[in-house]
Formats: C-alpha cells, structure tokens, sequence
C-alpha cells in the first residue's frame, strides 16, 4: 500500500467532484465498448469460446504445480532460464541482479501490469539503472510520474489535448500542434486525430533511439504455454516485439495465473482477449516467443497468487486475463477512473483481486463501493462471476465483523422488525418517519447530502388494502 | 402536458385484444419499498390484473424479500427475513410483484441464502413477465401521449428475462415513444445501502443516465422499478428545483410501468 492512500471514499469523491472526467472516460469507455458489442454480435459462437476458455483456466488453475513444472520444463529445453519469485521484491531483486550481471544501464519495457504490480520501475531507477516504458500510454504515464489507470489502456482519462501538453512540456515535441491549442478550431474530428498522429510519429522517433541502444528488455507475458514453453505477447504497437527481441536479453515477469495447457487452447484465448480489450477481431501483433534469439530469463512470480488459489471460493479470479472489459462496463469505474481505486488493478477485478493481493483493510473496502449492477459478470470474457465475488467479500468483511458497530446494529434491529410484521404493520405512516429522521439518522442524513428526500405516500400499501379490499 | 384533447392520463375504453381465463388468482408481493413509500405502484398493479381478469390476494404478514441485508453482506440476517418471506408465501402458487429486484433476490439468491431449494422461489413472477408470459396479454389498453426513456433495473436486465416483456407492453401502449438510448443499460446509481455510504458517485451515476435522457428530450422516465424510480427521481428534483426557476431545463416525469399499464388515473 501507498503511503498516500486515502482510501476509496475520499479518493472517489474527489474524482466524482471533476464532471469532466467522467465525461471524457464515457466517451473512451463508451468507444471500445460498442466494438467490443459489435463484434460479440458477429461472433455466434462467443458464448461457448467464454465457457471454454473457463474451463481451460479452471482446469489449469485446479492443476497448476503440474503445468508449472511442464512449463518450466518446456522452456528450460528451448533455451531459456526459469526461476521462480515468491515475492514481488524477490523479482524485482532477480530482475537487478540479471541487469548488473549483463552490464545494462539502459532498459527497454514493454506494457505490463505484471511488472507495475511489483513496483519493478522503482526497484530499477533505485538501483541506478533507466527504465524506459515504450508503449505508448504506459510512457506518457512514466513522464508524467503517475500510475496506470487502466489495465489495457493507460491514459484512459487522458484527453489528446492533454497528452500534447504533457510532451511539449517534456521536450519530446517542439511544439502543441495548433490544432490541439485552446481555440484552435480543436472540434474536428479528423484534424484531432491526424495531430494526435504526428504525436506518435514524434515519440517514435525517440523511442527507436532507445531500442537501438538498449541493453535489456522487459516484459510480462498474456499467456504462458505450458507444452511448449512459449510465451504469447498480443500488442498493437510492435514496442513489445522490439522489447523481447532486439536487446539481446529479454527478461519476462510472468505472474502463475497466466499458464494455459496447450498451444491449442491459444485459439479460444487470441479470439476473446482482443475483443474484449479494445474490440478489436485481432491486435497488430501477436508474438510467440519459444526458442530465444538471446538470453531470456523468466521469472514465474507468485506474490500472492498462491493464496487466491488455495480459495476455494474465490481462486477463480485467477482465470482473468487483464483485459479491462469489466473497467469499460463499470459505471463506478466510469465515474472516478482507475485512480479512484489507488490500486494497480482498479474496477470490478480490482475490487475483488486487490484485498487478497494485499490483504488488510486498505482494500477491503472496495467491494462495498458498487452498486452490484452485475454489468462486469456480463462481459468477463472468461466468465468470473465477478458481482456475486464483490457479495461474497462483502459477506466475509461483515462475517469478521469488521464493518462499524452501527451497521451491524442497524441490520439487527431491520431484521427483527422484518421477522415481526405484527409490530412492523403498526407503525406510523411512512411519510411521518422518512421526515422525521432526515435531520439526525445517517442514512437519510447521507441521501439528502446529493438528493432530495423521496416523495412518499401518507399511508402504506398494507393499510390501503385493508381499508378498500379486506371486505 | 399541452397535447391534444384527449385526457393522458384516460384507459382507453376500448377493451383489449385477449382473453385471459377467468377466476385466474395470484398472490401479491408488495416490496417493502413500494409498501411503505409509493402504495401507488402496488395499487396501479392490482387495478391492473382486475382489469386483466386476475383476483389478488394480500397477506398483510409479508415484509421485505431480505435484499438489504444480503447485499450489505449480512448473510445470516438475509436469512431470517427470507425464511419469514417463505413462511408468508409457502402455500402460493403463483406470487406476483410490481419490482424485478426483489423477484431476482427471492428467485436467484433465496437457495443460496437459505441453504436449500424452496418451492415458493419458483413461484414468483415480475408483474411484466407474468402479464406478457402467463396471460399472453401484450396489449393493455393504456395509452400515454408522449416520448419515454425505458430505464430497466440492472436485476431484471442481467439476473432476470431482460427488457423483453416490459418492452412488449409499453409498444402497444397507445401515443407513447420509447426512446432507445445509450444509457439504457446503465445502473441508476441506487444499489441499496451504496447509495448512503457513496452519496456524490450514487448522484452522480444518475446523473450522467439523466443528462442523456435530457439531451434526448424525453418527457418521462420509465421503470419497473421503484428503488431505481426513487434514485433517478430524487436527484432530479435536486437539480431541477433550482433550474425550474428559470426553466433551463425541462420536467422529465418519472412513473413506474404499473402506473402507466393500469392508467395514470387515481387508484382508489
């Protein structure tokens, strides 16, 4: 945890108070998710790809001591090393010492939450070494010293004109193009997106200088294929293939949820992950790395994956191969961004991820800050029941009675009124008690903070009927 | 309203094109909500199955369907109010509520919270469902001169059998346009006790769902559900009270499905 973590009550307010936020992550959001739909539509058999690619992951997940050691087996006869990291110090560690063995200051990274889960960029610049993030977001993001906020995407809530800012402020464009200026005619479309262009063609003329002179690469992985020990990259950007391929040493960070059985079972994976994540039918690039053209080092890291696993309920969320649909789908995410959440994985997976990463109360509120609209389940490629999981938190946080005295009061006395109906019919009119209590009981107190109260009827259902039916 | 002659807020007298077989009877289950604060949905639900042939019964004993607890967390509390809920309702055949989320809690969650199968939790129908799919009736005679947004609760959207019957019957209602939008799929913002513990997201959830209906120009909003009726409406009348003054924005009007079936009329 962050030393500046205010927890999600305080940092979502703060989110929610700037409209402009919400609105830019709607229109992003709102723009791969209508891809995404469009392409579930042209795919019939998309249902039955998310039932198999379950039962693949729940079949490696109940299986996975053999399919690490299969893995690990495959990959050390096609050339490569394999170590293991119980801890994300442990391969951060693993990492330093590979770079300093190898003599590299200069370190290419390609996109990886892996790695930004493990603090790995900071464990690198603390040992006097230059991570350098090449996709995209993921250097816009390093340069403006922030953390990812969204599993796929970045800079989600970044609007062009802001990325314009950020690189002529960092020198890595001369100037904001004009069209990007305040007032600059910015509305059109098309002008927007061919300045956005010549952006990316500036940053790739500094990024090439940095593939051609870096000493190492750094990657994460999608999928790690247990009968082969091969590692899958998917991308758009062709950074990751330059990362893992022109260095000369290539380490991959691959958490133990990412192993599947078979090179057959990439079929199902490589058809739901693009579509899912940026709806695409397929990425740019997909990249099959078995046999190493240098050195490939590759470090199955645990930190705390093994506790998910040995939950029975919840080891399931291990199947989740990041691909931020559920972010995309959540309207509480959609309200305060992946910063809201102060977590590496922010949104539904987050929420029900994060507490058992990093067990203790500083995340085991986020699986009470959702409205359970279900719209997460619903789009999980993989099929993770992810709003009965957030239930399931919920349950267990009340069941270590860890919620405040108050609510657990609270509960107690609605229970036994609800299991008395005799003393619940006899109350006074709703009306009566709703206004009464608007000055001093909390509940009502919190509604009329954003609200008015609700308009409600002098008599109750129970008490009409009685008096115009019960004959 | 400032339309044509006819009264809005008239059933048409027309009758309606079905036949629904006589002496049919179903239990009412009113959620606590819609008991306690708007009885006017529950008696535009009763009107309605009259008008429709259908004879309901109410046992005054029944409560609330334990959602609250269940989805706070308070497991063991959830299951004291179901078990109560199936006491109340053990020897109902068929069991009709004017509110898809209870009918999903009760018909989805109850074998989990109790710990076992009960018979009653087949029993349960949302009153759209049970129009559209037990009577066969999609057409009610109602009529509502005027465009609508549809705002279905995500329970019923996700949990139960989607927008189809409530589409159904606000299609034959006659003079009303259901505007498709966007935000159609979205959650309101309510989600129980998230809307006391997250006040400004819960608002602004609804808001963001309100604005699109406004850019649309909708004149009202539609629901088989009253938690989220209660949500949506609550904070529209927050942001319109100050606007109304200068009239910058425009009414929308929120009614639950029952009252537009069953007339927007008194339902003495």
């Amino acid at each position: 945890m962050r030393d500046d973590h205010a927890g999600f009550e305080t940092a979502s307010r703060e989110k929610v108070a700037d409209r402009r936020l919400a609105i830019q992550l709607h229109v992003s959001t709102g723009n791969s998710l209508a891809k995404t739909a469009s392409l579930i539509e042209q795919t019939p058999q998309w249902q039955a790809l998310r039932a198999h690619a379950r039962q693949v992951k729940l079949h490696t997940l109940t299986h996975l001591d053999e399919y690490v050691q299969r893995f690990a087996a495959a990959a050390e006869r096609n050339g490569a090393t394999v170590s293991w990291a119980a801890t994300g110090e442990d391969a951060c560690a693993q990492t330093l010492a590979i770079a300093r063995q190898h003599g590299v200051r200069r370190i290419t990274k390609a996109k990886s939450m892996t790695n930004e889960e493990i603090g790995l960029n900071e464990a690198l610049e603390a040992g006097g070494l230059e991570p350098v993030e090449t996709d995209f977001g993921e250097m816009i993001c390093q340069l403006a010293h922030v953390a990812p906020s969204h599993v796929t995407a970045p800079i989600i809530q970044w609007s062009i004109e802001e990325v314009a800012r950020l690189l002529a402020r960092t020198g890595f464009v001369d100037a904001i193009p004009p069209e990007l200026q305040p007032g600059g005619g910015a509305l059109d479309r098309s002008a927007r997106l061919s300045a956005a262009a010549r952006l990316v063609a500036a940053a790739r003329v500094r990024l090439r200088e940095k593939f051609m002179t870096a000493g190492m690469g750094i990657s994460g992985a999608n999928f790690a294929v247990a009968d082969r020990g091969a590692l899958v990259l998917v991308e758009n950007e062709a950074n990751i293939r330059l990362t893992t391929t022109l260095p000369g040493v290539h380490v991959a960070v691959v958490g133990i949820d990412k192993l599947i059985p078979r090179t057959a079972d990439l079929g199902t994976f490589l058809t739901l992950l693009p579509v899912a994540a940026t709806g695409q039918r397929q990425t740019s690039y997909v990249t099959f790395l078995r046999k190493p053209l240098g050195r490939l080092h590759i470090i199955l890291l645990d930190n705390g994956r093994l506790n998910v696993l040995a939950d029975e309920q919840h080891f399931d969320l291990l199947s989740c191969i990041r691909c931020g649909a559920c972010m995309n789908a959540c309207p509480v995410y959609r309200h305060v961004s992946g910063h809201g959440y102060e977590a590496v994985y922010p949104g539904p997976i987050g929420a029900v991820l994060m507490p058992h990463l990093q067990p203790g109360r500083a995340y085991e509120e986020l699986p009470f800050a959702s409205s359970l609209c279900g719209a997460c389940t619903e789009i999980c490629p993989v099929g993770i029941p992810l709003h009965e999981r957030l239930l399931e938190w919920r349950e267990r946080v009340v069941g270590r009675g860890e919620r405040s005295r108050l609510e657990a009061a609270a509960f107690a006395g609605w229970t036994w009124l609800m299991t008395h109906p005799t003393i619940y019919r006899s109350g006074r009119p709703p009306a009566a008690w709703i206004n009464a209590m608007a000055g001093w009981f909390a509940p009502v107190k919190q509604w009329q903070k954003t609200r008015e109260l609700p308009q409600v009827a002098g008599e109750s259902f129970a008490q009409w009927w009685r008096k115009n039916r019960d004959a | 309203m400032g339309r044509s002659s006819d009264s809005p807020h008239g059933v048409s007298n027309q009758a309606p094109t079905h036949s629904a077989a006589p002496q049919r009877r179903v239990s009412l289950f009113v959620p606590c909500y819609v008991d306690q604060m708007f009885p006017r949905v529950a008696q535009s639900t009763v009107k309605l199955l009259d008008r429709l042939g259908v004879a309901c019964e109410y046992d005054a004993r029944q409560t609330c369907c334990g959602q609250p607890a269940f989805n706070s967390g308070y497991a063991d509390e959830a299951r004291r109010v179901a078990e109560h809920f199936v006491r109340v309702f053990a020897d109902c055949e068929t069991i009709v509520a004017p509110g898809g989320s209870c009918v999903s809690m009760v018909r989805n969650h109850f074998s989990h919270v109790l710990g076992r199968e009960e018979r009653v939790t087949h029993c349960v129908r949302e009153l759209c469902e049970y129009v559209v799919n037990e009577l066969g009736v999609t057409n009610v005679g109602a009529s509502l001169p005027g465009r609508a947004a549809l705002h279905m609760p995500c329970h019923m959207l996700r949990e139960l059998d989607g927008a189809g019957p409530v589409r159904e019957l606000l299609s034959h209602v006659r003079g009303l346009e259901i505007v498709d939008l966007p935000c159609d799929t979205w959650c309101c913002g309510f989600g129980g006790t998230f809307s006391v513990k997250y006040p400004e997201l819960s608002t602004a959830m609804a808001e963001t769902k309100l604005q699109q209906m406004r850019d649309a120009g909708v004149e009202y909003l539609i629901s088989p559900e009253s938690s989220c009726l209660m949500q949506l409406a609550s904070v529209l009348r927050r942001v319109e009270e100050p606007a109304r003054q200068d009239r910058a924005l425009r009414t929308i009007r929120p009614f639950h499905v029952a009252e537009v079936l069953a007339g927007l009329g008194t339902c003495a």
